[in-house]
Formats: structure tokens, sequence, C-alpha cells
């Protein structure tokens, strides 16, 4: 046997062990590795390849010396800003910087593809497999929602991975050239992977958990997905609105093209690399004062860590929304733990500074995090209309009513969402305030834990007036549920805005973002405000409760 | 929980908004059995075999599999792997082969590489289709294709087969394909579920059956115990002789209940509440006492007419 039959037999008894550890992930391929596919793919990395070589190539001097004579390649100039020739007449070309930024240029043409069309290709296969019914064969098969999602993402985007491969040797050919370390490219290779497999995860769970405007899903994360890392590249390319020392610097560090920068320090090119994100910038950022950007390699492992904690928490939701559609996406006792690790970061990166009036204004950006966090969380916890139907009917009924209603309220899984919001609101406001009494504020930190308290008030309230409506008999409850808390959050500050009031009159008190009104408001005016929002909060709960209650009598009575 | 019966479920209960579809249904089938579930359309048949194939989570009630509680939650692979659910609508992947997509479902349900194959053959062996496993799904006929389902849902081994309305929508060859090889699976020992609206092909199927109304399972049992408690048997006899010996010789017969004479003719009309053994007898005994028959007919009523006759008639 020769040596190349004996690797080609281990190469196919390797596929054949990966694919009987992973069956979905050899179905994807059978269904998708097909001749006139792989042509097109290759094809199609080829092209961009060659596109993105010759536009390099474009920014070289010209062969007609007086058409073009600046060029970013250039080594020196002289006065006339022509490009000096050596002693053979031949263009003095700083090659390294030529393949710095052709790599830069693929890595990023790379991540973008990745995503943008990974994205895609996952949400439309999921939503195909839903609609076509073959999903639910697959989830009652033995195989775990991990195995069988892990199939899907390895996959379902074949051909981009396929594509993506064969830009190995020009992206390798083009790192070394720059000076690039190995160490590096395989720390930002790994970066990519995890920012895939996250961006990936979320995209399955997005499929999974709402049946909604299946058509429209696709091209609404993708694009949202392409949207964010455009903006990230504008961020890198011309160092605008790059680092800005508040809770932002998570989503723009949450990704490899952060990575780049250390690429271009140790290429060792300062004087070329101007309108390049510089490491200098990063190293202004910090999480709870630790400046972890100072070296790669501790970026790198911040990065990672926060891609596990995220995809661990993700993973969860999948495979409740897997084995079951009609579980909310996570359990309540989740949705504690998830609240914690984000109220970690968010405040982590809250801290970067000590300057109180920038501190202040950070503190309102988390305020505004916070609020998009528990919308979103909110959603992810409220059960579908027919469970809380069935859960106000049947409760007194099943084998587990000996529990109390404040345990089902707190941890069951059939149970209305609002009271565990109103804990992770709890947890949130708990961790937060310690902050708020450490660091120095312009305002009194007694102020600004007012403030806090009247903004988590005003989620809650968001929350219970959801659940409300989410509890009436209209058929697009779930529609004017979200319409209406939209309406809340954005009319009141809106109609202030248009309406010339200041920030700090106390009419903003009264809108998610209080704690601008804060110092300028009275302490009655503040007492008066919050507990008008409790009364509001008591009546509305009190509402919900009188709802269940009769919605699980009358039914009761009919089946009997 | 009995452990004699295969599929057992208690006060099982399904809403959806205000409607029930499946109401407080106990449910008890033995192993082996091949249980025939007939309703009308919306009568809650589909839902109940949701129910019981995890595909469903019942809004009440408790579902026993073979003595183990089953739900849709649990995590439980040794009963996963013991059911085998056919829908009546029976979604394939088009860009596969028919082996390609047999040898998923067998690699999904972990059956070992080196029984892999010989599965796969002795399946396609038995829903004929052999000759066509490297024939893409989107190229097979309708009735291909519902064999094809039936043989995803069987790969496995299962012991426990939920079958809704396989039939529908297949012309009558096919059909007679399809009742064969569920035949073959009964023999095989599986115990299965199946609901139809052909009447007909219970009829020859199954050992038991159980009508569904409004959610309601108004009445389940073995084929013959239903037959006998609510299908009338009649016999028609015509008698060359006189009419008289033949009431004479009826009323001894305890199991005739009334009888009534086709005007213009010999001709009797026989309400019988024996079987076809019993109407074996009364014969033999007019007979021997020397009435001259020249017609002895038994006939029974069908399962479509019981089911047209209980369904609506015990739900309202």
């Amino acid at each position: 046997m020769t040596k190349q039959h004996k690797l080609l037999v281990k190469a196919t008894k390797s596929v054949g062990n990966l694919s009987e550890l992973n069956p979905q992930l050899l179905r994807e391929i059978k269904g998708r590795l097909k001749g006139i596919n792989i042509i097109i793919a290759v094809c199609l990395s080829l092209v961009v390849q060659l596109f993105i070589v010759i536009k390099h190539l474009g920014r070289l001097p010209d062969l007609n010396y007086q058409i073009k004579q600046y060029s970013r390649y250039c080594f020196s100039y002289t006065k006339s800003r022509k490009c000096h020739t050596n002693l053979l007449g031949h263009w003095d070309i700083n090659w390294q910087l030529f393949w710095l930024d052709t790599f830069i240029a693929l890595s990023i043409v790379i991540i973008i593809a990745l995503l943008v069309g990974g994205v895609y290709l996952l949400i439309s296969d999921l939503i195909k497999e839903q609609q076509r019914g073959t999903l639910s064969f697959i989830q009652f098969s033995p195989q775990s929602a991990r195995s069988i999602l892990t199939g899907k993402i390895l996959g379902v985007p074949i051909l981009l991975y396929l594509a993506v491969l064969l830009t190995f040797p020009l992206h390798s050919i083009a790192a070394f050239q720059a000076g690039i370390s190995l160490s590096l490219i395989v720390g930002f290779d790994i970066t990519v992977i995890a920012f895939c497999w996250l961006f990936y995860s979320l995209a399955l769970l997005f499929s999974l958990i709402s049946t909604n405007f299946v058509g429209f899903k696709p091209w609404l994360a993708s694009g949202l997905v392409g949207l964010f890392l455009l903006l990230i590249r504008k961020s890198f390319y011309y160092n605008y609105h790059a680092v800005s020392n508040n809770i932002f610097d998570w989503a723009f560090l949450s990704n490899p093209i952060t990575i780049l920068p250390y690429f271009i320090k140790q290429s060792n090119l300062l004087s070329f690399y101007k309108y390049y994100l510089s490491v200098e910038h990063l190293r202004d950022i910090s999480f709870y004062g630790q400046h972890l950007w100072n070296s790669s390699s501790a970026a790198i492992g911040f990065i990672l860590i926060n891609y596990y904690v995220w995809q661990y928490w993700i993973w969860q939701g999948i495979k409740r929304s897997f084995d079951n559609p009609n579980n909310t996406t996570f359990s309540k006792k989740q949705s504690y733990w998830i609240t914690g690790c984000f109220i970690f970061y968010a405040l982590g990166f809250t801290l970067q500074t000590t300057k109180s009036g920038e501190l202040f204004n950070n503190f309102l950006w988390l305020q505004c995090f916070l609020l998009c966090f528990f919308l979103g969380l909110m959603a992810l916890l409220s059960p579908k209309y027919q469970t809380l139907q069935d859960w106000a009917r049947y409760r007194h009924q099943s084998k587990k009513s000996q529990r109390i209603l404040s345990y089902d309220l707190l941890f069951g899984a059939k149970s209305p969402g609002i009271v565990a919001i109103a804990i992770n609101l709890a947890i949130a406001t708990i961790y937060t305030i310690p902050a708020l009494l450490i660091f120095d504020f312009t305002k009194s930190s007694q102020q600004v834990i007012w403030g806090l308290i009247l903004g988590v008030s005003i989620i809650l309230l968001y929350g219970l007036i959801a659940q409300f409506i989410l509890l009436t008999k209209n058929t697009k409850r779930a529609t004017w549920s979200l319409i209406t808390v939209l309406a809340l959050v954005i009319i009141p500050p809106l109609f202030l805005g248009i309406a010339g009031v200041e920030d700090s009159s106390n009419a903003f008190l009264i809108t998610f973002l209080p704690t601008l009104a804060i110092e300028s408001a009275q302490f009655s005016t503040i007492i008066t405000v919050v507990l008008g929002q409790w009364l509001t909060i008591c009546l509305t709960g009190f509402a919900i409760t009188k709802q269940l209650r009769q919605l699980g009598k009358s039914e009761t009575t009919l089946i009997s | 929980m009995r452990p004699e019966f295969a599929i057992a479920a208690y006060g099982l209960t399904k809403r959806f908004d205000n409607q029930i579809s499946v109401n407080d249904l106990d449910l008890e089938i033995k192993s082996g059995e091949v249980y025939g579930l007939i309703g009308a359309n919306g009568a809650g048949k589909t839902t109940l075999i949701r129910m019981l194939a995890g595909v469903e989570e019942p809004t009440l009630g408790e579902i026993y599999l073979h003595g183990n509680l089953f739900s849709r939650d649990s995590n439980n692979l040794t009963i996963k792997r013991r059911i085998g659910y056919l829908p009546d609508d029976y979604p394939l992947y088009d860009d596969l082969t028919v082996w390609d997509y047999l040898d998923y479902f067998a690699r999904l349900y972990r059956i070992p590489a080196s029984r892999r194959h010989h599965r796969i053959y002795e399946v396609l062996d038995l829903i004929q289709l052999g000759n066509k496993r490297k024939s893409l799904i989107v190229n097979l006929s309708r009735g291909m294709k519902q064999r094809l389902s039936l043989a995803r849902t069987i790969i496995h081994e299962p012991i426990l087969l939920f079958l809704d309305e396989p039939v529908s929508g297949l012309d009558p060859i096919s059909r007679r394909q399809f009742r064969d090889i569920i035949k073959v699976l009964q023999e095989a020992g599986m115990t299965i579920l199946i609901s139809s609206h052909v009447l007909s092909d219970l009829a020859e199927l199954c050992t038991s059956v159980g009508i569904m109304e409004l959610g309601f399972l108004v009445e389940g049992g073995s084929l013959k115990d239903i037959c006998q408690r609510f299908a009338r048997q009649q016999i028609i006899i015509n008698t060359l002789g006189d009419l008289a010996t033949l009431e004479r010789e009826l009323k001894k017969n305890s199991l005739v209940r009334e009888w009534e004479v086709i005007s213009g003719s010999n001709r009797l009309k026989v309400n019988f509440a024996g079987d076809n053994s019993d109407s074996a007898e009364l014969l033999r005994s007019l007979i021997l006492a020397g009435v001259s028959l020249t017609e002895f007919q038994y006939t029974q009523e069908d399962l479509e007419t019981i089911f047209l006759k209980l369904g609506h008639q015990q739900a309202s």
C-alpha cells in the first residue's frame, strides 16, 4: 500500500468516525457538498482573493511614473512627494506594509463573510426544517440538542468554510510577509472560531425562540450582524469612536477585529499604520480597573472567557427551546445567573474612570443597557399564553400543587415571569449599589442610588404592563405588548425633548432615565415619584392577579 | 403502573385556548395490539397521537409507555428509542437519496455501524423500495414517499408505533401495500396505534379500536367485543316450505330477537344476537327440523356503521 493510499484510508476513516459521532454533520455535508456548489464556492473564494490582491497592487506606484507618483507603500518620498527609487531604478517599496494591509483586509473580509453568511445560512436552514416539519423527527431522536445543532453549525455553512479555507495560503503568506508571529495568528484564528461559534449559537437560538416573521428572520439577523461588523470595521480603520471607556467597549471588544491592532504593533511599522486603530487606544480600556488590553494574550484570554460565558447561556436556552418549544427560553433560576453575569460585565466596563462627570455619564449608559437587557429578558421569560392559561386553570389540580405559590412564581417553569423579573432587577440593583457608594459621583451617591431605584422600578412597571397585555384575549397580544412597551420607553423622552423640556426637569423622573433629573429634583419630589411608581406597580400587579384568577376560575367551571 | 400495557394514559386532557381537543381521556393498550383510532375530523385523534408520541405536551394527565412515565421534557433516551411516530404529513428531505435518508436516521438512532447496512436493506425490502435506494427522494411517487416515511419510522426497530392517517391520499394498491407492511410489523410484535378514515382497513388490521368524538374516547375495546356489543347481526332466510314452521323453529333459539317477513315472499329478516358460529348452529337446527331453505345469509354491521351510530350518539 502506498503512502498516499494509507493517508486516504486514514482520512476516510476519520470522516467515518466523525459522522458516527455526529450524524447531522454527515447529513449536511451530503446535502451540500455537491460538484456545482463546490465549484461555485471555490471560484467565489478565488475571485475575492484576487480582488483584494489587485486592489492592494493598485496602490503601488504606477509603472507609468508620470501618472501616479504617490503610494502608501513607498518607503520614502522626494520633496515633490514622488516615490524614491533604489540604485537599480526600481521603486523602493515597503512590501511588509503591503502584505500587512492585504492580511488585514483579507481578515476582515473573512470575518464578515463567515458571520453574515453563516448566520443567514443557519437561520434559513433551521426555519426551513421547522416549516417542512422535519425538525420534530430530529428532535425526537435520542441525539442531544448539542449534537444536532453542532452538526448544523459545522455542516450548514460547509461551503462557506471551504471558501474561507481556500484563503489560508494567501492569508498565511500575507501574515508571514508582514512579520506577524505564528502564535498571534493562532490566537486570532481561535478568536475568530470562537466568535463564529458564539454568533452561530445566537442565530440558532434566534430561529428557535419565535415562529413570527420567519421569512424575514435570516435577513434581519444577518443584516444586524453585518451592520455591527461594518461599524466595528469603521472604528478600526479610522479610529472613529473606537474606545469610549464605558459599557460600549464591551460590545466593541467582543470581536476578533480587536486583535488586529496587535498584529500592526508586532509588524513594527510604526510610521505607516496611522489610520489603523492603535494598541495604545486599547490600553486605555479597563475592566474593574484592570488594563487587560496591555498584552495581546490577556486580551485574547478575556475575549475568549467572555465568549465562553455567553455561549454557555445561549446553549442553555437552545437546549430548552429545542427540547420543548413551549418552554420559556430560560428557566427563572437560569435568569438569575444570567443577570448576575450581565451586571458583572456591564459594571466592569462602566467603572473605567474615576472622573466623576464621566462616571455619571457611564452610569446613564449602564441604565440604558439595563433597560435593553431587561426588555429582552422579559420576552425570554414570558411563558406562552396557553401555558399561562393552563397554569392558572390547573395549578391546583397538578401533583405539585402542594408547592407554595411563591416558590412557583420564583422558580416554576409555567408561572408568569414577572416576579422573576423583579428578582433579577433586585440582583442588578444590589450588585450596583456598592459601586455607587464607593465611587465618586458629582451628584451625591445617595441621589444616584435613587436614580437607580427609579430606573429599575420603571423597568418593572414596563414588565407588568407587558405581562398584562400578554394575558389579554387579543390574538396579536405579543405584538401589542412590544409596541406598548416601546412606546412607553420612547415617547415620553421624545415628547419632552420636542417640547424643549430640559433633561434636568422633574418630568424626566418618569422616563426610563430618571437619573438625568435627579440632581435638580427635590427629595420630596423623588419620594413622591417613587411612591407613585410603586402604587402603579401594585395596581398593575393586582390587575394581573385578578386576570389570572378569572382565567383559571372560569375555565375550571367550564370543564366540570 | 401495570407494565403489561404498552401504552397507558390517564386523565389525558389537551386544551388549545378555550377548545378542548382531548378531554379527560383514559386509554390502555396491551403489548402487541394494533389499536385503531376512529373519529371524525377534529375529534382529537391527531392530538391524542401527538401527545402519546411526545410531540405535544398534555395540559393534564399522565402517559405511561411500558410502565414508564413519559413526557416531552423527560430525557429518557430509552423510551425515545422505543417510539416510532409517523405524522399525517410526511416531510422528507428531497435533496437526499432513499439510502442516505435512512442511513441518516439510522445514525441518529445510534444503530451500530456493524448492523446499519443490514438493517437498511431489511427495511428497504419490507417497504419494497430496494431498487429505488439510489433515487433522490424528490423523484419518488406519493405512495413510495409514504412507505419511505414508514421506513424512517421503523428503522430503529421501535416497539411502539404511532401512525397518524398513514394511508390518507393513497391509491388502493398503495393502501394494500401499506396494510401488508403493517401486518408484518404486527407479526414482529410491535404495538401499533393507528388512526385512519379508511375504516375497512382498520377492521382488517386492528385487534382493538377506540372511537373518538369531540375529544372524548366514547367507546373502546377489542374489535370483537365492540362488534358484539354494537353491531347488529341479521340473517336473511328464504324457505320453500311453510313460514309458520320456520317461525316456530326460530322461536326456539334464544339468540333470535325478532324478525319480519319481507312482503310478498317467503323471506324473513331476522335480528340475531349471536356471532358467526351461533348462526351456523341456527342453520344446523333448522335443517335438522326439516325446514327447506333456499337462502341463509348472515350479515353484520361493519365498523363504519358502528362508528356512525356510536360516535355522535355517545358524544352528545
